[in-house]
């Protein structure tokens, strides 16, 4: 449910950014981590309900959404998703739909382990950030 | 361009946003951050934000052990009176929290963007320490800083440096705090740690009012409840609020 309050900061930045720039916005390109869980469909429709009462009124969101790829620090293995779907789906059971990977995915390594070594020491890229703005 | 930072930015924008800090862990940072917000919430609504994402003892402190709702507008906090709460213990509940150095950024960012403060004043406890919390921090917002020491010479040793950052970094003290200071007996005031002159002497070259605050056995009763507590300690909080 919070994808609304991310949309939110997704209008308001590029709002600020073009009311800077003096600039008319088409298109932000908003990129996630796979691993946030965030509905693309919800985060459209918030931000096409949001940017009504902004002055990116005619601005269109395009998610690209990233497939993870974590690198142990320990052991330098290489890993994805499905590898750990086991400690994912754990989370989703124990929390529910707003568990704490939906809300700050950075908290993986609290929850899941390097199949290989079993460390909690490995790398994510999770952040959300706006890629590109075309005008 | 990162949507998070820039809203965090906002929610916190125009608001008194007071952070209380030590480079020094067990100095007592949340039991003051708390007395503040629960001092300062009897004339107003007041929020807490603990970043302290190891050990979040704010929750601890006033006994909330559920999970935070979570809206269209992001995190709910806790209600205890008119102090609202939050906390990444709301987010993981009673487990552990293990964070590689860059990834602390992300969730410090998440936390401070997504919660729904609407309160004017912001208590933010901040965990010891001069890691990533103090430069998200500070990308996010100017706070006026408490700053907790111990009157310990190791103590105000190593909180010297975090006042030094802190002026370097143009960051407004508002005065340092020497917690457990002295202990009140009927044959008269004992100073665990000696008298504070170390700390006097430190807020003197820096043009910093330092406060006293003492040690009350009576406090360890109110863990789990301190919104109850209404001893010493808060009273002479309240003093310096004032």
């Amino acid at each position: 449910m919070h994808e609304w309050a991310i949309a939110m900061s997704i209008v308001g930045s590029v709002e600020k950014w073009s009311l800077e720039r003096n600039l008319k916005v088409k298109k932000v390109y908003l990129s996630i981590p796979s691993l946030s869980m965030l509905e693309v469909e919800i985060l459209l429709e918030a931000f096409n309900t949001i940017k009504k009462e902004s002055k990116i009124s005619g601005a269109e969101l395009e998610v690209i959404v990233r497939e993870q790829n974590f690198k142990c620090r320990s052991c330098g293995n290489v890993f994805t998703m499905k590898d750990i779907k086991e400690e994912l789906e754990s989370v989703i059971k124990d929390y529910g739909e707003e568990n704490p990977l939906h809300i700050a995915p950075s908290l993986i390594t609290a929850f899941a382990k390097c199949p290989k070594c079993g460390s909690n020491d490995f790398e994510v890229d999770s952040s959300i950030r706006v890629e590109g703005i075309e005008v | 361009m990162n949507p998070l930072l820039e809203l965090a930015r906002e929610r916190l924008r125009g608001k008194r946003v007071i952070a209380v800090m030590s480079a020094k862990g067990g100095v007592g940072k949340s039991t003051v951050a708390s007395l503040i917000a629960l001092n300062l919430s009897e004339r107003q609504n007041t929020a807490i934000i603990d970043l302290d994402i190891y050990g979040n003892s704010t929750l601890k402190l006033f006994g909330i052990s559920k999970l935070h709702g979570v809206s269209k507008n992001g995190i709910e906090p806790f209600k205890v009176g008119n102090v609202s709460i939050f906390s990444i213990g709301g987010i993981v509940g009673d487990r552990y929290v293990v964070l590689t150095g860059s990834e602390e950024g992300n969730v410090l960012e998440s936390l401070l963007g997504l919660s729904n403060v609407n309160e004017e004043t912001v208590i933010i406890d901040m965990p010891p320490g001069m890691g990533e919390e103090l430069l998200t921090l500070k990308r996010v917002v100017n706070p006026e800083v408490f700053l907790v020491t111990l009157p310990s010479k190791l103590s105000v040793m190593t909180v010297k440096h975090m006042l030094d950052y802190l002026l370097d970094s143009k960051i407004e003290v508002k005065r340092i705090i020497a917690n457990m200071c002295y202990l009140k007996t009927p044959e008269g005031l004992i100073y665990p740690f000696g008298k504070p002159d170390i700390v006097e002497d430190l807020g003197k070259k820096h043009g910093i009012r330092v406060e006293h605050l003492p040690v009350d056995p009576e406090l360890e009763n109110f863990a789990g409840r301190i919104q109850e507590y209404s001893g010493v300690l808060k009273e002479e909080v309240r003093k310096f609020l004032s």
